[in-house]
């Protein structure tokens, strides 16, 4: 079986983000980046699955800047076979991701592809189910455990209020949630390993997809600061306050 | 034209998050019809019937809704969308799964986690 693993550069999770003065985004510029920790997790059920003797192959498949090779390079040193990044500097949002992974997986052809539920920086929850549909495969979103049996893959869903069993045919769309497992640090002599490894460079353009953004942004804000509290005198002051300010009661 | 929204709910009863979308969707338009997908979803529908602003209530039974798959619900929610101007659904595990799935197959963006609505400074989320 061969897995495709889609990762996301993203500002890493350490980082307290700020909000840019003209409110057009938020600063990137020289901030620390890092790979989206849902992804992390998704490269490392991969490898797994691998090391399980399921897997035959892992390839990372990473859509952004230049940077993101670097990116692909973790994924590659946690234990991903090859990388492939699809470079552009243009603002790609979860559609457009969709359609051109849709278009590697044309190419590449994996029984089983893995994605984080959501990136940390949009927290768009989109991507995967939306490549799944553009598949027509199945798909089972925040997945906490994955088996495979036989010819269909078992998953454990983290759901409002429970867990969902699903036994899925292949090919599917899964992506991951943080109960998945725990990645593991990446040693040194892997880093090394991982900068031998194949990493391909294409174009939107090379696998015809337009990735023209369909929303707007208008403005980024940051959210509303808590006003400070008081303290009250008495309880007969905490109950009227409760009352009359709060209308909690 | 009107606004649709995907109820949650456990084919008996309707969750209390549909209602929160119902007011969200009041807000943009005064038409919304509520779709109900399930097995034996009755007491669902019945229940959305009930709710003050509802217009219409689409009621869509079988078999193979009963465990809401998202790969079949949102088939069943792309047959009828060309109808709408906006489709809406609780962002819940339920909604998450589904709605932009149904985006995908429509070719449209979806806004996620929708905070506030005006017509004129669309969506903030």
């Amino acid at each position: 079986m061969k897995i495709l693993v889609a990762v996301k550069r993203v500002i890493d999770y350490n980082v307290k983000v700020r909000v840019k003065s003209d409110q057009s985004g938020v600063e990137t510029a020289n901030v620390k980046m890092s790979m989206n920790p849902f992804d992390e997790i998704g490269v490392e059920e991969a490898v797994r699955l691998k090391e399980a003797g399921v897997a035959t192959e892992v390839v990372a498949v990473s859509i952004g800047l230049a940077q993101a090779q670097e990116t692909l390079r973790t994924a590659m040193a946690i234990g991903a076979d090859r990388g492939i990044l699809v470079e552009t500097t243009a603002d790609i949002q979860p559609l457009a991701v969709a359609k051109l992974l849709k278009a590697i997986v044309d190419q590449e052809k994996p029984e089983l592809i893995i994605l984080g539920k959501q990136a940390i920086d949009d927290d768009c929850n989109q991507t995967g189910q939306m490549l799944s549909a553009l598949l027509a495969c199945s798909q089972a979103t925040f997945a906490s455990k994955v088996e495979l049996q036989g010819d269909r893959i078992l998953v454990t869903r983290e759901i409002d209020g429970g867990l969902e069993n699903l036994s899925l045919s292949i090919p599917a769309v899964i992506t991951t949630d943080l109960r998945l497992n725990e990645p593991r640090y990446v040693t040194l002599p892997n880093i090394m390993k991982a900068k031998k490894k194949e990493l391909k460079m294409i174009k939107p353009e090379d696998l015809g997809v337009d990735v023209t953004p369909r929303v707007h942004t208008l403005k980024v804000v940051e959210p509303p600061t808590r006003s400070a509290g008081v303290i009250v005198a008495d309880v007969k002051a905490l109950v009227d306050k409760l009352k009359n300010e709060a209308k909690v009661i | 034209m009107a606004i649709l929204i995907l109820a949650e709910h456990q084919h008996s009863a309707l969750q209390a998050g549909t209602l929160n979308v119902l007011t969200a969707a009041l807000a943009i338009n005064s038409e919304v019809h509520i779709l109900v997908v399930g097995h034996q979803a009755q007491g669902a529908a019945l229940a959305a019937a009930q709710l003050a602003g509802v217009t219409k209530v689409l009621h869509i039974d079988a078999p193979h809704f009963e465990s809401h798959g998202a790969e079949n619900v949102a088939a069943q929610v792309q047959a009828i969308a060309g109808s709408y101007t906006h489709i809406l659904a609780n962002a819940s595990a339920y909604g998450k799964n589904i709605l932009p799935r149904v985006a995908a197959l429509l070719d449209v963006a979806q806004v996620m986690r929708l905070r506030r609505y005006s017509p004129r400074m669309p969506y903030k989320y």
